[in-house]
């Protein structure tokens, strides 16, 4: 299932301890960079988009196991805990997609990428031609 | 003479009765490199080359250039050397040349480690094929890598069997296999191969940002998300040539926001990009290039559209940036990119810029980057065989 997450320009750091735990290596706290993408209300985030497991929201509510690849410990636990603590997943109810919203992480699950920038409420900065 | 020439049995052009292929555009040693998607020989799960793709809907984490053949450099680990071996924190490694075993005897502090480096000649920056067998106490043996410092573990070993097969690049010459502390660690090479892998591989680290292989209808892309996705090539040499030739079967599904297919150097002089479309909002393919002035040729074709797309550049002294769609009537612009000059050395992005942003939404069936001019007669070759990519016959 696809995922496309959103990250407000704060959380940066946290969301990439959280991406760590939930990727294959240390390369994954790279996963979100730079955050071109703007809400109503001018706030910037940064955005990944992914194929992942069904059963990853349900998973992001339980308590983090440091991943097997981390022999060096080199994920800080205390970042990624403080990730979890500000995601917003899709209502279970409606399944209505949260909106991107500053100090926040939303995740949209099942959209292709696009669609998931859309129903996230945001938009990137037109370009003109060179 | 050069229909002759192309067709000689005995010269380096096409021969009769052999299939066309895109590899010949390089037999004449043009630097470039070929992407072809729908050879799952070429595609790999991990950046390291250790997790084949074998189904629809995976991430794509190393696609392999074609343009050398895939063909393997000698073999630099028959005769394994006596390794270094570097100790921390009271551990003390030893090795047995004749049956290949590292040990470590001494249990030292708890943060303590043997790492045993087998100075084997590899070129840091190349890509290698690193395969064999250990055996032993493998719960002790927590990387294989073609570095020696660092936590990253370059080589992904099956911790049952042993078995270890990737396609990795190197940063220093050594095989450096390192332990966690243990008075009980004893592991075995039992076999072990490494061999370069010529050729600008292109890949992504980062698990989020692989594009996914896609299959239906016996046609085969990578799709590109239009949000992080995109591989990283390593520095590919242009800088003897002023002329480029680009050849790329595209699905360009909306026209919303600005995408780059390929580039190199993102956004700058002596540089080029492909970009699909041209700007948000725009019907335009564009190829750019240039000097110290980037020049568009621009082709419209509204989304929904699958392609192939060629882009000729110069930015010589006869400057000139071509654009054509499915073999036809090529946008030229001439002039306007300062002086004569040559491309650079620099990495390929493919999916967006080398430095990320303007991320490519859509479907890529094929990719040819050539750095040379590349005859009407070879174009209109490589044109068709990125057609049957994209499913149509021209």
């Amino acid at each position: 299932m696809r995922y496309t997450i959103a990250v407000h320009e704060s959380l940066i750091e946290q969301a990439n301890n959280l991406a760590a735990f939930i990727g294959a290596g240390p390369e994954d706290m790279q996963t979100f960079g730079a955050s071109p993408w703007r809400n109503s209300e001018g706030a910037a985030f940064a955005l990944a988009s992914f194929v992942g497991p069904s059963d990853l929201p349900s998973a992001l509510k339980t308590s983090l196991a440091r991943p097997d690849w981390d022999v060096d410990g080199l994920v800080d636990l205390g970042a990624a805990t403080a990730a979890l603590a500000v995601l917003d997943l899709p209502d279970p109810e409606t399944a209505s997609a949260p909106m991107a919203t500053k100090g926040r992480i939303a995740v949209v699950p099942r959209m292709e990428g696009p669609a998931a920038i859309s129903a996230l409420g945001l938009s990137y900065p037109k370009e003109e031609e060179d | 003479m050069k229909l002759v020439r192309d067709l000689s049995l005995t010269g380096r052009g096409l021969r009769i009765g052999r299939p066309y292929s895109p590899l010949q555009l390089f037999e004449s040693g043009a630097a470039g490199v070929w992407f072809d998607p729908s050879d799952l020989s070429t595609l790999y799960q991990d950046a390291a080359g250790s997790t084949p793709v074998t189904g629809h809907e995976q991430p794509v984490g190393l696609m392999l250039d074609k343009s050398r053949g895939l063909g393997l450099g000698p073999e630099l680990a028959e005769a394994l050397p006596t390794p270094l071996i570097s100790n921390a924190g009271g551990s003390v490694g030893a090795y047995d040349p004749i049956t290949r075993t590292m040990t470590n005897p001494t249990l030292g502090t708890e943060n303590g480690y043997p790492r045993f480096r087998f100075a084997v000649g590899l070129v840091a920056g190349k890509r290698y094929r690193i395969a064999g067998v250990v055996s032993g106490d493998l719960s002790r043996l927590i990387g294989i890598r073609l570095h020696t410092s660092g936590g990253i573990n370059d080589v992904p070993f099956n911790p049952t069997t042993g078995v270890f097969d990737a396609r990795q690049v190197a940063a220093a010459d050594v095989i450096d296999f390192r332990f966690e502390n243990s008075a009980a660690a004893a592991v075995s090479i039992v076999s072990i191969s490494v061999r370069e892998l010529p050729g600008a591989h292109a890949a992504q680290p980062i698990s989020a940002r692989r594009p996914t292989y896609q299959t239906a209808d016996s046609l085969n892309w990578l799709n590109f998300d239009g949000i992080d996705d995109l591989l990283l090539t390593p520095s590919v040499s242009l800088s003897a040539t002023s002329r480029l030739s680009l050849f790329a079967g595209v699905r360009k599904p909306s026209d919303a926001v600005r995408g780059v297919v390929v580039n190199q150097i993102a956004h700058g002089a002596r540089s080029f990009a492909l970009y699909a479309p041209s700007s948000g909002g725009s019907p335009n393919f564009a190829a750019t290039a240039g000097n110290t002035t980037l020049v568009n040729a621009m082709v419209t074709s509204a989304a929904p559209i699958t392609t192939v797309l060629e882009a000729t550049h110069d930015i010589g002294a006869s400057a000139a940036q071509g654009l054509s769609v499915n073999g036809g009537t090529p946008a030229v612009v001439t002039g306007g990119t300062g002086a004569a000059s040559t491309f650079q050395d620099g990495a390929l992005g493919i999916g967006g810029f080398v430095t990320g942003e303007r991320w490519f939404n859509g479907r890529l069936y094929g990719l040819v980057v050539r750095g040379a001019e590349t005859s009407a007669f070879a174009s209109s070759n490589t044109t068709r065989f990125m057609a049957a990519k994209i499913g149509v016959s021209l």
